[in-house]
């Protein structure tokens, strides 16, 4: 047999062991449904979606004014936003390293002066800080601040007293101005001019609907790229910042059962085609037991790679709008759990010599390491002692592996300790599994 | 084409197989009888390769042993235990089954419908092997033995269990394999079986083999005297003897009153019995 067709016979038992699994109803639930269910009910016990998916935002006033008073006032009563005032800017991104703000905005001195300036100048630029990962966040927040922006400026339109300073404050900079032409001064002068005339003859009811948000939109498009404020936002790094949410904590816990009922199906299997006489036949076929062991160390990893991507994108839907904080080690704390839980399903069926063993101790083995190890109670609460004790579950690597990636924000540095153990778990479970592992009833 | 040389197999102080040697030709049927514990599906565990035996050899003459997995390639084996996947269709399992022979595409759909008309399962091919019956499944294990074609079969108790009609049709595949020419050895309980199919019997027991021949050789060697069975009345005469016929015309010209007369002959399970004794080994 050359490699393709190891190969192809390697997947052609994986691509049976998942379809298997599939078809049995029992063990499909337990591996696929049950850990969502599990997921989504912890989440609620610990509280849900905590602010409820709410932006909690710091702000600074160094404008101090009655406008940059009234955009705060404005702020706060825009819905999912919850507000905190801060006294300066260091202070805002404090708050934001220590998980107490989602973000922080900072209202410069002028603002109230150049946010409502149509006529002239660039409109505002607002200094932001926002925490890593939350790009969906930034967008909310920039939409929310254009905005107030934009409906700032409409009150300026419905108010003859803004409007009169607003074109008063215009011709006085036309005057100032050195290099205009006399003939582009007199067209700006004019429409000045016009501007007044029509604010003059307008009727106050007509003007009250205009400053809606509907009109604010249409001002947008009038007034081409112009926009009253700018967002830039800067990203503040969060230190030991705690889940944001139940659903932070909950859907790690889903993937330890995930994890365990792969573990536990693709274990059982194996005593099963042994008591069955299946294995008989795959080792009557012109295969090693090498490649038939890897075949089921495929479809383990591909199942265990399956229900923690599946958990993950459905954490990440609405309701539970849970933030992967780092795609990257997300997906290396998937890969790096399924390599472990593939060795750990080996070690299952070199250590089970029956099918009755495998159903029985494996599983009180296994699930006693997911209580221990996360699966229940969330790690960072439980005692130190417990906590230190925890470390003989894989487990509870895997759990925090997978909350590294969500709210733990790990970096390459502290992947290596639950990386290495799941590595280590992976090859060596695998090879002791394997050289345990009995052929025949 | 298959040959055993001196075969041994202990597990632990229980002697499984001591000293078996073998040789089955090519096309030929060879029936492995024997009670259980006899060491026959030891000695099939070695020929297979799953059991390393403690000396001797067993291979397939030209390709090398079985413990080989390209020599394996050639092999056919339907075990005794029902070995499918009940959760996929015939179809399904034959089709993986298939690939681990390296069968695919075309190739690989054709046989598996060729199998599947040979056991008679076409028309169910696509139901779960769990909703068939025991016959069914019988067939079906015999299919996926064939699915890659081999030349040798080794079909371990291949009737168990299955209902006449089953075992008929299973008894008439394995005469169509023979005429293809190709060599299988046949283990069964079941006499009249081995007599139907097989060229050849060897009789093993204790690990041994006992002796090995034609069925006829056998009897002639180990089956003993025919019994003629005469009535007279309400009481029956049993007379043993080498010549039956003769033995007939001699009642027949003493005694003009008989009301009956009826011959038995030895047959391979007199045989068996012989050899291996009425003693249960269960």
């Amino acid at each position: 047999m050359n490699l393709t067709q190891a190969i192809g016979a390697i997947l052609s038992i994986a691509l049976k062991d998942l379809r298997l699994l599939v078809r049995d109803k029992a063990a499909a639930f337990f591996t696929f449904i049950f850990p969502m269910l599990l997921a989504v009910f912890f989440g609620f016990v610990f509280g849900g979606g905590g602010d409820g998916g709410n932006l909690t935002l710091g702000i600074v006033d160094e404008d101090r004014t009655q406008g940059s008073g009234q955009f705060v006032q404005d702020l706060e009563k825009v819905a999912g936003l919850g507000v905190r005032r801060f006294e300066a800017a260091d202070q805002a991104q404090q708050a934001i390293r220590r998980g107490e703000v989602d973000a922080a905005v900072v209202l410069p001195r002028g603002f109230a002066d150049s946010t409502s300036s149509v006529f002239s100048g660039q409109g505002m630029e607002i200094k932001g800080y926002i925490a890593p990962g939350a790009g969906a966040q930034a967008g909310l927040l920039t939409g929310k601040l254009t905005e107030l922006g934009f409906r700032r400026l409409m009150d300026s339109f419905t108010s003859p007293r803004l409007l009169q300073t607003q074109l008063d404050r215009a011709r006085q900079q036309l005057g100032q101005q050195q290099d205009i032409t006399p003939q582009r001064r007199g067209v700006i002068s004019s429409f000045l001019d016009s501007v007044q005339a029509f604010s003059e003859d307008m009727d106050e009811r007509d003007r009250a609907e205009e400053a809606s948000t509907d009109s604010g939109e249409k001002a947008t498009s009038a007034l081409g790229d112009w926009t009253p404020v700018r967002v830039t936002l800067e990203e503040v790094s969060r230190q030991g910042a705690g889940p944001r949410s139940g659903f932070e904590v909950s859907f790690p816990q889903g993937v330890v059962w995930g994890l365990m009922g792969c573990t536990l199906a693709f274990g059982i299997s194996l005593a099963e085609e042994r008591s069955r006489g299946t294995l008989l036949r795959l080792t009557t076929a012109p295969l090693t037991r090498g490649h038939i062991l890897l075949g089921k160390a495929v479809g383990c990893f591909v199942s265990c790679t399956l229900v923690q991507a599946i958990l993950i994108v459905m954490a990440l839907l609405p309701p539970f709008r849970v933030q992967v904080t780092s795609p990257v080690a997300m997906v290396a704390a998937v890969l790096l759990c399924s390599v472990g839980f593939t060795g750990v399903m080996m070690l299952l069926a070199g250590f089970a010599k029956t099918e009755t063993a495998a159903q029985g101790v494996g599983r009180a083995v296994m699930i006693v390491l997911a209580l221990v190890g996360g699966g229940s109670v969330p790690l960072f609460i439980l005692p130190k002692i417990v906590q230190t004790l925890s470390g003989v579950s894989p487990f509870r690597w895997a759990t925090l592996l997978i909350e590294g990636g969500l709210w733990r924000q790990f970096e390459l540095a502290d992947m290596l300790l639950p990386g290495g153990i799941m590595i280590g778990l992976g090859v060596g479970g695998f090879a002791l599994g394997a050289a345990m592992f009995r052929w025949q009833e | 084409m298959i040959v055993l040389r001196d075969l041994r197999k202990s597990f632990g102080p229980v002697v499984a197989v001591s000293g078996l040697s073998l040789r089955v030709e090519p096309g030929e049927v060879f029936g492995l009888l024997g009670p259980n514990g006899a060491g026959k599906t030891t000695t099939l565990s070695m020929l297979v390769g799953l059991i390393t035996p403690d000396a001797g050899t067993a291979e397939i003459e030209g390709l090398g042993s079985c413990s080989r997995p390209l020599v394996r390639a050639s092999l056919g084996v339907a075990p005794q235990a029902l070995a499918l996947y009940d959760q996929l269709s015939a179809r399904e399992n034959l089709h993986f089954f298939g690939r681990l022979y390296g069968l695919t595409g075309t190739r690989l759909r054709q046989r598996v419908e060729t199998v599947l008309g040979l056991v008679g399962l076409s028309d169910r091919g696509g139901d779960r092997a769990g909703t068939y019956s025991g016959g069914m499944k019988r067939r079906l294990n015999l299919a996926a033995a064939l699915v890659h074609d081999p030349p040798v079969l080794l079909l371990d108790e291949p009737t168990a269990g299955v209902d006449p009609q089953s075992r008929a049709s299973i008894i008439d595949l394995v005469r169509a394999l023979r005429a293809e020419g190709r060599t299988i050895i046949y283990t069964t309980h079941y006499m009249e079986e081995a007599q139907k199919v097989c060229d050849r019997v060897g009789i093993i027991d204790r690990g041994a083999l006992l002796d090995v021949g034609r069925v006829d050789e056998l009897i002639a060697r180990h089956g003993g005297s025919s019994v003629v069975a005469v009535k007279r009345g309400d009481v029956e005469e049993l007379i043993e003897t080498h010549d039956p016929t003769r033995t007939v015309a001699d009642v027949l010209r003493a005694s003009p009153d008989v009301e009956s007369i009826r011959i038995e002959r030895p047959d391979l399970e007199t045989v068996f019995l012989s050899m291996t004794g009425r003693r249960l080994r269960d």
